[in-house]
C-alpha cells in the first residue's frame, strides 16, 4: 500500500514538473547571456574580473574608447576626440576635450570634469582598493579645467607614451552625488595624491571614505552602482545571475547611430552555468540567447553539425587577440646557439597542431603583433616551416650529433657530455596544450631529441617562468586593441620582474622598443613595430603557434549581432529584436 | 489476556521516559561539558595547522591579485608596481610573521618576512641556512637592491646600452642564486661588464661593494648559530592573532575602520577575491547547501528505510538479492557521471527536455508563494535526485542488517508465537527498535551540511558552499579557506558529540559515567 502511494505522488509530481516546464519560454527583449563563473564585483573601479569589466562597461561611459568594429577610437562622453599635444620641454602630453552637453547623470544633474576629477582619483588614491590598477595611473599627473567653460577639461599625462591616449579616456566616470556624499576627497587633490602619498594614507577622512567605497553595498547592491550609460543594476543572484535594464529616458537615446551608443535590449541576463554539458543543452533548449568560449570539441562536434542548432543560431568564429607560442629559455646552453632554437621551430608542425587539437578554429602566427593591426603587422615574414631534414642539418651544424649511438644526439658543453633532452612544461589540466606538447615531442624524437612533457600546477609553473627556472613551456598572451606596448615581454628590464622569461633581447631590440613606446605618430610608429617583429622573428625567443578563433553562438531571434575581434567578441546592448519575431 | 497487555505496554512508556531523561542527567551532562572544553585546543590546533599549510603551499595571493587584471594590460613603471605589491602584502598582512613565536636557530632573521618579492625571500632563506649571519646577509641584499636601481637609472647611450643590458641580466640572475660557485662566477661576470664602457664608474664601485658584502657573509660566516635554538618572539603582530583576536580595539569605540575584529569577535574578514566580507558570502552559499542537505537527507530516509525493510522481510528471495545488485550497481555509479548524462537526455531538446539544466529558478521577491515554491522545486527536482541515489545502497543495506538482527530477537519469536498478524511483529515491534543504528549515522551527515557537493553544485550551477570553499582554495582566498576550514571542524565536533550522545541515549548499554 506504502509503494502505489507513493509512486503515485512521485508520477504527479513529475507531470507537474514536465507541465510547469513547459509553460516557460516567451519571445523577451532580453539577451541571456551564458558566464562560466559568477564575477567578484561590480564596483566601476575596484573590478579585477574580465566579466566584471564588461558589465561595468554596460552601465558606465569614459570619456572616449575603440570601436570594436573598426579599431578606432571613437569619442564618447567627449563631444570630439581629444586634441593632443606635447610639451617637449616639460615632457608633459595633454588631452584636451569637452564633455557633451546632454550629459546627465540619473538624477538629473551634467556630468562635469569634477566628476572626471573624482573618477581618476578612485585610480589613485590609497586604501582603496585599487592596487592592480594603480600602477596604470601614475601616468596621468594633473587635470585642468577651465572657468570660462565648464565643460572644458585637459588631462595631463607625465610622459609621452602610446598608451597614454587610451589610458587618459579609458576609465569609467562615476558620479561624486552616489559615491561621495560627504565630499570627503574633495580635501585631496590629485596633485596632493601623487606627491603625498603615505601622509593621505594615514588620514582619518582617507579611511573613512575608502572604507565605504570598498565596502559590500558599492559592490552588488541596488541604487549605489550608478553610472551615466544605458543599463541600470537591476539584480545581482550570488551565483546565478547578474541583470541589467534599460534606463526610461535615457538621456543618450538620440545617439543611438553611435556605436557605444547603441542600447536596444530591455534586459541584459548574465547567466551563470559552471558545466559545459549543461550549458550546452542550455543552449540547444533555447535558454541562452548567447554563448561564447564555447570548446573547440564541442563546438564542431555538437553545434555546427546539429542543423537545429543552425536553424536557431549563427555561429560565429571571429579572430581573438590572444596568441599561443612555445617560450624557449636563451640563456640555456642548450639553446643559447640560435640555430638550435630554429632547428626547434622547424619541427613544430604548426598546421598539424591548428587542424588537429584547435579542430582547425584558428590562424598560424608568424609574430607577436595580430594580423588586425593593419599596417602594424608584418606580412613580409614566412613563419618556420614544418621541415624535420632542415632541422637535422641546423642541429648538425651547431654540433649536436649522436656520437655515442644511444638516439639521442648529444654535445659537449663546458667540457660535459650532454644529451638533448628537453623538459617541457605545460599548466596542469590544460589538455590541448599537453596533446600539441606530444606532437612536438613526436617530431622531436624523429631528429634525436628526447623531449619530456611536464604538467605543472598553475601557480607553480608561473613561478618557474618567473624564476627562469624552465627549457621549454607552452604559454600564450592576450592583446587589446590599444597599440601593443611590447615592453612587458620583450624588454630587457622586463627579464628581472617583468614578462621576459626567455631572456629576449639586445640594445638594439630595446631600443626599438623605448622608440615604440614614445612614438605617437602611427605611420612611423607602424614601421618601427614591423622591424621588431623582424628582430623577433630572427632570434626565435618563442615558436609562435597560432591565434585561437573565438566560438561564439547568438541566438538568430536577434539581429545587428556582428562579431569582432576585441573580447569578448559581442556587443549584446546592440541586438536588436528581429522583425519577424 | 489483553488488559494486561496494555498496562504493561504503558508501564513500559512511563519507564521508558524516566529512563530517558535519566540518561541525559549528570554524569552525561559533566560528559558533555568536558567534550566542548576540549574542543577549544582541537579546534585552535586545527585552526594553526591550516595557517601553517596555507602560507607553505606555492603561489602568492599578493602577486596572483596584482597580476589577475594585468594579463590583458601592459606593464607600467616597475617601481610603481612594486609599490602597489608591497601596499598590499602589507593591507592584507602578509607581511607580518605567521604566529607569536617560532622555534628557530640563531641564524635565522625575524624581519625576512618583510622582503615583499618571493624568489629573494627564498634566495635569502638559503643563504641564511648556509652562512647563518642574517645582518651580514641583510646587508648584503640592500647593497644589491642599490645596484639593481642604479643599473635601472643610469642613463643609456651608444657606448654602455650593452653593458647595461648584461649587468641587468646578470644582476637579475644574483638575485635567485645562493650557491656559492654560481655566485662567484656572476660576480666575475658583473666586474667584466662594468668595465665595458667608460661611463659605468658608478655601477662598477657598487659591484665591488656588493661582491664586498658578499664576501663578508663568507669571512664572517657563524655556521655554529643554526645549532644553537632559538625561541623567537614576535609578539602579538602577527597574522595568526591578527585573524583570531583582531587589531581594533576591544574597549571604547574604534576610531579607524581599516581595523578588522577578528575571528572570535565575529568578523571573519574580507575575501580576497570578491572583496566582500567574509561572512556575508558564506552566508550566500550556507542557505543553499543547508537547504539541498536537509531535503536529500529526508529523501535518502524516505526511500532507504522502507526498502531496506521490505529487503529484510523477503530475506534470500529473488527480490532481495535483485534489488541488492541494482542497488550496488546504482552505488557505484559515480555523480559526476549519472549528473552529467542526466543532463545531456533530461535536460535537453535532443531527448527529453523535462528538467532545467541549471540555476535555482528566476522567482523573485515579488513573486507569490507557490510560484517560489513552484520554480524552486522545478530546478531542485533533478539535482535532489542525483545528490541522493548513492546513498540508498548504503541505508537501505543498513536498515536491513538492523531489521534482520531484530527479526532474529526473542521477542520477536515471541510475537510471533502469540499469533500476531506479520505486518503487526514488522511494524509496531521490530521497526522502532531496528531504527536505532540508523539514527546514529545521522550525525555523520553534520558536516556534509555545509560542505555540499561540489560536483552537483558544480553540474548545476547550485552557487553553495561547496563551490565556494572550491573557488577559495583556487584562488588562494586566505579568510576564505579559513573560515570555511573552521565552521567544518566545529560541525564535525558538533556531528561527533551529537552521535555520541544519541547512542548513549539510545542504547542503555552505553555509559560515559565513571565506574
Amino acid at each position: 500500500m506504502n509503494t502505489q502511494l507513493t509512486k503515485k505522488v512521485f508520477v504527479m509530481a513529475l507531470a507537474a514538473l514536465v507541465l510547469y516546464g513547459c509553460g516557460k519560454k516567451k519571445e523577451k527583449n532580453e539577451v541571456i547571456v551564458h558566464e562560466l563563473s559568477d564575477t567578484d564585483m561590480l564596483n566601476p573601479t575596484n573590478y579585477q574580473s574580465a566579466d566584471a569589466g564588461y558589465y561595468i562597461a554596460q552601465m558606465f561611459q569614459g570619456l572616449w574608447g575603440t570601436n570594436p568594429r573598426t579599431l578606432e577610437y571613437e569619442p564618447i562622453l567627449a563631444k570630439a576626440l581629444p586634441i593632443e599635444e606635447y610639451d617637449s620641454i616639460k615632457n608633459l602630453l595633454t588631452y584636451t576635450c569637452e564633455l557633451r552637453e546632454e550629459a546627465k547623470w540619473d538624477n538629473g544633474e551634467p556630468i562635469t570634469p569634477a566628476d572626471v576629477i573624482f573618477s581618476i582619483k578612485m585610480y589613485k588614491a590609497p586604501v582603496i582598493s585599487n592596487e592592480p590598477q594603480r600602477p596604470y595611473f601614475e601616468l596621468i599627473s594633473d587635470v585642468i579645467t577651465y572657468p570660462d567653460n565648464p565643460r572644458k577639461l585637459t588631462i595631463v599625462c607625465n610622459k609621452k607614451y602610446i598608451l597614454a591616449k587610451s589610458v587618459a579616456g579609458g576609465f569609467v566616470v562615476i558620479p561624486r552625488y552616489i559615491y561621495d556624499p560627504k565630499n570627503l576627497m574633495e580635501n585631496f587633490s590629485i596633485g596632493d595624491i601623487n606627491t603625498k602619498f603615505a601622509e593621505i594614507e594615514q588620514d582619518a577622512r582617507m579611511k573613512e571614505f575608502a572604507t565605504e567605497y570598498n565596502s559590500e553595498k558599492f559592490q552588488r547592491d541596488s541604487g549605489y552602482i550608478v553610472g551615466s550609460g544605458p543599463y541600470a543594476f537591476d539584480q545581482w543572484v550570488t551565483g546565478q545571475k547578474i541583470v541589467l535594464k534599460k534606463k526610461k529616458n535615457w538621456w543618450g537615446e538620440k545617439f543611438n547611430n553611435e556605436y557605444s551608443y547603441e542600447a536596444f535590449p530591455d534586459k541584459l541576463i548574465y547567466q551563470t552555468i559552471k558545466d559545459q554539458t549543461a550549458a550546452l543543452t542550455a543552449l540547444k533548449g533555447k535558454r541562452l540567447d548567447v554563448m561564447y568560449g564555447i570548446k573547440s570539441k564541442d563546438f564542431v562536434e555538437q553545434l555546427q553539425t546539429s542543423e537545429e542548432v543552425k536553424k536557431n543560431f549563427t555561429l560565429n568564429t571571429p579572430l581573438s587577440m590572444a596568441y599561443t607560442y612555445f617560450g624557449i629559455n636563451m640563456r640555456n646552453p642548450k639553446f643559447e646557439d640560435v640555430r638550435v632554437r630554429e632547428a626547434l621551430a622547424h619541427l613544430t608542425d604548426v598546421e598539424k597542431i591548428i587542424k588537429v587539437i584547435g579542430y582547425g578554429l584558428g590562424e598560424r602566427v608568424n609574430g607577436p603583433v595580430n594580423p588586425y593591426k593593419k599596417g602594424a603587422f608584418n606580412d613580409t615574414i614566412t613563419p618556420y616551416d614544418f621541415n624535420i631534414e632542415k632541422s637535422k642539418v641546423l642541429l648538425a651544424e651547431a654540433g649536436w650529433k649522436d656520437s655515442n649511438g644511444d638516439g639521442t644526439i648529444d654535445k659537449k658543453i663546458n667540457g660535459q657530455q650532454t644529451e638533448f633532452n628537453i623538459t617541457f612544461t605545460y599548466n596542469a589540466g590544460n589538455d590541448s596544450r599537453r596533446d600539441a606538447a606530444l606532437i612536438f615531442k613526436e617530431a622531436c624524437r624523429q631528429v634525436g631529441i628526447n623531449v619530456d612533457v611536464v604538467p605543472q600546477e598553475w601557480s607553480i609553473y608561473l613561478e618557474n617562468q618567473n624564476k627562469h627556472d624552465f627549457e621549454m613551456y607552452y604559454g600564450a598572451w592576450i592583446g587589446s586593441p590599444n597599440p601593443d606596448d611590447p615592453k612587458q615581454i620583450w624588454h630587457t628590464e622586463s627579464i628581472n620582474g617583468g614578462s621576459n622569461y626567455v631572456y629576449f633581447g639586445n640594445a638594439e631590440t630595446d631600443k626599438l622598443i623605448e622608440d615604440i613606446r614614445s612614438e605617437l605618430d602611427d605611420e612611423k610608429r607602424n614601421n618601427l613595430y614591423r622591424k621588431f617583429q623582424v628582430a623577433v622573428h630572427d632570434a626565435v625567443p618563442y615558436i609562435f603557434i597560432w591565434s585561437p578563433k573565438e566560438r561564439i553562438a547568438i541566438s538568430k531571434r536577434f539581429t545587428n549581432t556582428e562579431t569582432f575581434i576585441v573580447r569578448p567578441g559581442f556587443n549584446e546592448a546592440s541586438f536588436k529584436l528581429s522583425q519577424n519575431n | 489476556m489483553k488488559p494486561v497487555e496494555i498496562e504493561t505496554k504503558s508501564g513500559k512508556t512511563e519507564a521508558g521516559k524516566k529512563v530517558f531523561f535519566a540518561r541525559i542527567s549528570f554524569p552525561l551532562f559533566g560528559y558533555i561539558l568536558k567534550r566542548i572544553l576540549i574542543f577549544i585546543p582541537t579546534l585552535f590546533i586545527i585552526s594553526l595547522l591550516t595557517f601553517i599549510l596555507i602560507s607553505a603551499a606555492p603561489g602568492d595571493p599578493a602577486e596572483t591579485m596584482l597580476s589577475r587584471s594585468s594579463s590583458e594590460g601592459q606593464a607600467s613603471d616597475k617601481l610603481a608596481t612594486e609599490r602597489s605589491y608591497r601596499e598590499l602584502r602589507h593591507k592584507l598582512g602578509l607581511d607580518l610573521p605567521i604566529f607569536y613565536f617560532a622555534f628557530t636557530n640563531t641564524a635565522q632573521s625575524d624581519t625576512l618576512i618583510r622582503i615583499p618579492t618571493k624568489n629573494h625571500r627564498e634566495m635569502l632563506d638559503r643563504l641564511v641556512y648556509e652562512y647563518g649571519n642574517w645582518p651580514q646577509i641583510e646587508n648584503y641584499y640592500h647593497q644589491l637592491k642599490t645596484l639593481e636601481f642604479s643599473i635601472i637609472a643610469t642613463k643609456k647611450d651608444s657606448t654602455n646600452v650593452d653593458a647595461l643590458i648584461e649587468l641587468r641580466n646578470t644582476v637579475a640572475k644574483v638575485f635567485i642564486h645562493h650557491q656559492d660557485v654560481v655566485l662567484s662566477a656572476l660576480f666575475t661576470d658583473l666586474k667584466e661588464q662594468s668595465a665595458l664602457a667608460p661611463n659605468l664608474v658608478d655601477i662598477k664601485a657598487k659591484v665591488e661593494a656588493t661582491e664586498i658584502a658578499y664576501s663578508k657573509i663568507k669571512s664572517e660566516a657563524s655556521v655554529w648559530k643554526r645549532y644553537v635554538p632559538k625561541v623567537q618572539w614576535s609578539g602579538t603582530h602577527n597574522q595568526y592573532h591578527r585573524w583570531l583576536f583582531g587589531e581594533a580595539r576591544w574597549v571604547g569605540e574604534e576610531t579607524d575602520p581599516t581595523l578588522g575584529k577578528g575571528f572570535i569577535r565575529g568578523d571573519y574578514g574580507i575575501s580576497f577575491f570578491t572583496k566582500r566580507p567574509v561572512k556575508s558570502v558564506i552566508w550566500d552559499g550556507l542557505w543553499i547547501t543547508m537547504l539541498i542537505s536537509i531535503l536529500v537527507i529526508v529523501i535518502e530516509y524516505i526511500i532507504s528505510i522502507p526498502l531496506g525493510i521490505s529487503l529484510a522481510i523477503r530475506k534470500g528471495s529473488a527480490y532481495d538479492s535483485g534489488m541488492t545488485v541494482a542497488l550496488f550497481i546504482t552505488y557505484s555509479l559515480p555523480v559526476f557521471w549519472i549528473g552529467t548524462m542526466a543532463i545531456f537526455f533530461l535536460c535537453s531538446p535532443d531527448y527529453i527536455e523535462i528538467f532545467p539544466p541549471f540555476g535555482l529558478g528566476d522567482a523573485t521577491m515579488e513573486d507569490g508563494f507557490f510560484y517560489k515554491f513552484g520554480d524552486l522545486a522545478y530546478h531542485l527536482a533533478l539535482p535532489l535526485i542525483i545528490a541522493s541515489y548513492a546513498s540508498f545502497a548504503y541505508l537501505s543495506r543498513q536498515m536491513r542488517g538492523s531489521m534482520l538482527t531484530v527479526l532474529g530477537a526473542d521477542y520477536i519469536r515471541t510475537a510471533r508465537a502469540k499469533g500476531l498478524p506479520e505486518n503487526k511483529v514488522i511494524w509496531r515491534h521490530a521497526f522502532r527498535n531496528s531504527l536505532l543504528p540508523i539514527i546514529t549515522i545521522f550525525a555523520s551527515f553534520f558536516p556534509a551540511l555545509i560542505g555540499g557537493s561540489i560536483i552537483l553544485e558544480f553540474l548545476f550551477t547550485i552557487p553553495g558552499l561547496g563551490q565556494i570553499t572550491y573557488a577559495a582554495v583556487i584562488q588562494k582566498d586566505y579568510p576564505m579557506i579559513l573560515t570555511n576550514t573552521m565552521f567544518a571542524a566545529i560541525l564535525t565536533l558538533v556531528g561527533y558529540l551529537v552521535s555520541d550522545i544519541l547512542y548513549a541515549v539510545v542504547d542503555p548499554r552505553i555509559s560515559y559515567s565513571k565506574k
